[in-house]
């Protein structure tokens, strides 16, 4: 695991803000949100499998973490970028990466984030007759 | 409409519609088929399309997007027909009660379209086979 | 070729979602497909934000009924990961316990439905029929059938007396020969394995691609298994294998299933054999700000949560992904280039938490707009050809 951290500092290097290991099995690291795609590709390219990935609205904008597996090690790194306010956007990594494909289109749906480069952007999780623009997991947002 | 109602408690052809149910009552209906509790004894049976069936299951807690779907497999539903509203979500919408999900409970979708509409409620989550086996004899010596 | 646009669904409950493929055909080919979901979105991520760190395992065991224990599991690891909390070894016993109870009655619930769809209702009766044991003494252990409540923050919620463990033996063999009866059928039956065989093939790099996990990944010879790679409960502590199958077919995937019933009922026993008495409970009072990841291996493959909190008694964001989210859009991979009679059983293998029997599905001619075909149809489509190949 260690070694896996290592290399992951060496090739992340100058797009690296941040990194946190609260234990053995778990690290945070915070990314600049330009590079993420490349960062993300790095990660897989170790033998990572993007098990999911999750928007949260911060102050400056929605933060979307990565969270990616290690199988056949204990590690989960959770790799997050800022995409701010007004209009959250970050690179698509599905372009790189089919899972990704449908998690990207949920954020943009429940948070509002365009991903750039995604192929296809068409909702996915919320219904048909859901008003444009309101998006339910935003701060404010009222059943 | 006398000899209909009482054809249509000789023996009971039932749909299953799930409308955002979390597959516990579905798999429990599916309990009923099997050999433990084999309600094709009773002369019930499911059966693939609503325009074969007597009585309609409904499970889960009617998402925005399934509302126009329950109304029209309701309205495909030969009448008289009698709605079987099954577990704590369709019955109330039960813990998801407070979410952005679902507009309104089950009952209020199918009175939208008719409103003199025969419904049965079998609470729990999920009911036991045995909840349900017991709730549609209930049901059928009422009408 | 003309193109014929085949929708099925929509009712067709997943975890959240129910779903509506269209599937685009060129005679009896597959040639693409694509997948609607939202008419199961229930919105429990927003919920969980409104409820109590305490409250949202109840809430998460309803994300799927199917997976009842495994949601829970995984939300409460991230919760602990959180509040570091060292959990009493007699709780990871009895949360193992109950999650292999759950894996094989939901391997058993998913053996009986591939039986239905391939023609062979017996099949389907029978499994059901000894999976009922399992479902009892996961009542007698927990107070439900299904819904178990039985893990929380710190520990597990009720003990289990020792005069159970016998019960708990019993249950757990009783599947054993059914289940190595179905794996004799499946590998002997002609008919079965030209059924299964080569079918619906998701091939290892297609399988990494789309990040799939699970007997999913497991039949494709991908070595993916939260139970190994990052134990939890007590897995650790026992001796099982990880089943992996390299071809990537159905059958694989329905052999992965198989063989993992057994595993499930070797750790029932060896979790007996090495628990001890003790504390359930590590008493957590309250969760600390930080962020937390907890996975763990439901029986359709890895759940995985990310909880978020601020030191209040709410998640400030509770992220749940529920494991057919990854394997549902790996279809694309699988059912291009496969005949439309298969579909029924691919759509099937990778155990979307269904209950397919009772979908609506209504296929029309995208022309003239006629409906052609019902998911009837379909599971028909895919019987006959079973009699065809039992006629050869």
């Amino acid at each position: 695991m260690d070694s896996i951290l290592e290399t992951i500092k060496v090739r992340l290097a100058s797009d690296l803000l941040s990194l946190s290991v609260p234990s053995a099995d778990r690290a945070f690291a915070r990314v600049q949100s330009a590079s993420i795609r490349r960062c993300v590709a790095h990660i897989w390219n170790l033998g990572g499998r993007l098990a999911t990935m999750t928007g949260i609205e911060v102050r400056d904008g929605i933060e979307v973490n990565y969270h990616v597996c290690f199988d056949g090690d204990t590690l989960v790194i959770t790799l997050s970028a800022l995409a701010p306010w007004p209009e959250p956007s970050l690179e698509s990594v599905a372009q790189d990466i089919p899972g990704a494909l449908w998690i990207e289109r949920e954020i943009h749906d429940i948070l509002g984030v365009s991903f750039t480069g995604h192929p296809d952007m068409r909702r996915l999780v919320l219904p048909d007759d859901w008003p444009e623009g309101v998006y339910p997991l935003r701060k404010g947002f009222e059943a | 409409m006398g000899w209909k109602m009482w054809a249509l408690k000789k023996s009971v052809w039932v749909y299953h519609v799930n409308v955002g149910a979390c597959n516990n009552c579905d798999i429990e209906i599916l309990e009923l088929l099997t050999p433990r509790y084999d309600i094709e004894r009773f002369g019930m049976m499911l059966v693939g399309s609503p325009r074969h069936a007597d009585a309609l299951l409904v499970t889960g807690i009617c998402t925005r997007q399934s509302v126009r779907r329950l109304q029209e497999v309701y309205l495909q539903t030969a009448k008289p027909c009698v709605v079987f509203v099954i577990g704590s979500c369709a019955g109330d919408r039960g813990i998801f009660k407070a979410g952005y999900g679902s507009p309104a409970p089950v009952d209020e979708v199918i009175r939208e379209v008719d409103p003199n509409a025969i419904i049965a409620y079998v609470p729990g989550c999920p009911p036991r086979p045995e909840a349900m086996i017991s709730g549609v004899v209930k049901a059928l010596a009422a009408i | 070729m003309k193109r014929t646009l085949i929708p099925i669904g929509p009712y067709h409950p997943l975890q959240e979602e129910a779903e509506f493929f269209q599937l685009f055909v060129e005679g009896e080919t597959v040639v693409d497909m694509d997948v609607r979901i939202s008419y199961n979105h229930r919105g429990i991520e927003e919920l969980s934000s409104r409820k109590t760190f305490d409250q949202v395992p109840y809430l998460v065991e309803r994300v799927c009924g199917i997976c009842s224990a495994s949601h829970p599991i995984a939300y409460i690891q991230a919760v602990e990961d959180i509040a570091r909390v060292q959990v009493p070894d007699r709780a990871l016993y009895l949360r193992t316990i109950v999650l292999e109870l759950e894996r094989l009655h939901s391997h058993m619930l998913w053996i009986g439905l591939a039986g239905h769809f391939i023609g062979y209702n017996t099949v389907w009766m029978w499994v059901w029929r000894y999976r009922e044991p399992v479902m009892d003494i996961l009542e007698l252990i927990t107070g439900s059938r299904v819904n178990y409540a039985n893990a929380k923050i710190g520990g597990v919620r009720r003990d289990v007396s020792p005069d159970l463990y016998p019960e708990i033996r019993k249950a757990a063999d009783a599947v054993v020969g059914p289940i190595e009866l179905v794996i004799k059928a499946v590998r002997d039956d002609p008919v079965l394995r030209a059924r299964l065989k080569g079918v619906g093939v998701l091939k290892k790099s297609a399988a990494r691609a789309w990040c799939v996990t699970g007997p999913t990944a497991r039949g494709s010879g991908l070595h993916i298994d939260v139970r190994k790679d990052d134990p939890y409960a007590a897995y650790d502590r026992l001796k099982f294998d990880e089943v992996v199958w390299d071809d990537g077919d159905v059958y694989c995937k329905f052999m992965v299933r198989c063989f993992e019933c057994l595993e499930a009922v070797k750790i029932i026993h060896q979790c007996l054999d090495q628990i001890e008495p003790g504390p359930i409970d590590a008493m957590v009072r309250e969760i600390p700000p930080g962020d937390g990841c907890g996975h763990a291996e439901a029986p359709r493959g890895e759940t995985f949560h990310f909880v978020r909190s601020d030191g209040s008694a709410t998640p400030v964001r509770h992220k749940v992904r529920a494991p057919s989210y990854v394997n549902i859009p790996s279809f694309k991979a699988s059912c291009v280039g496969q005949e439309i009679a298969d579909v029924a059983l691919i759509l099937a293998s990778v155990d979307p938490c269904y209950s397919c029997t009772e979908r609506v599905a209504v296929a029309k001619d995208v022309s003239t707009g006629k409906v052609l075909w019902t998911h009837s149809d379909l599971v028909r489509l895919s019987r006959e050809k079973t009699v065809r190949m039992g006629g050869k």
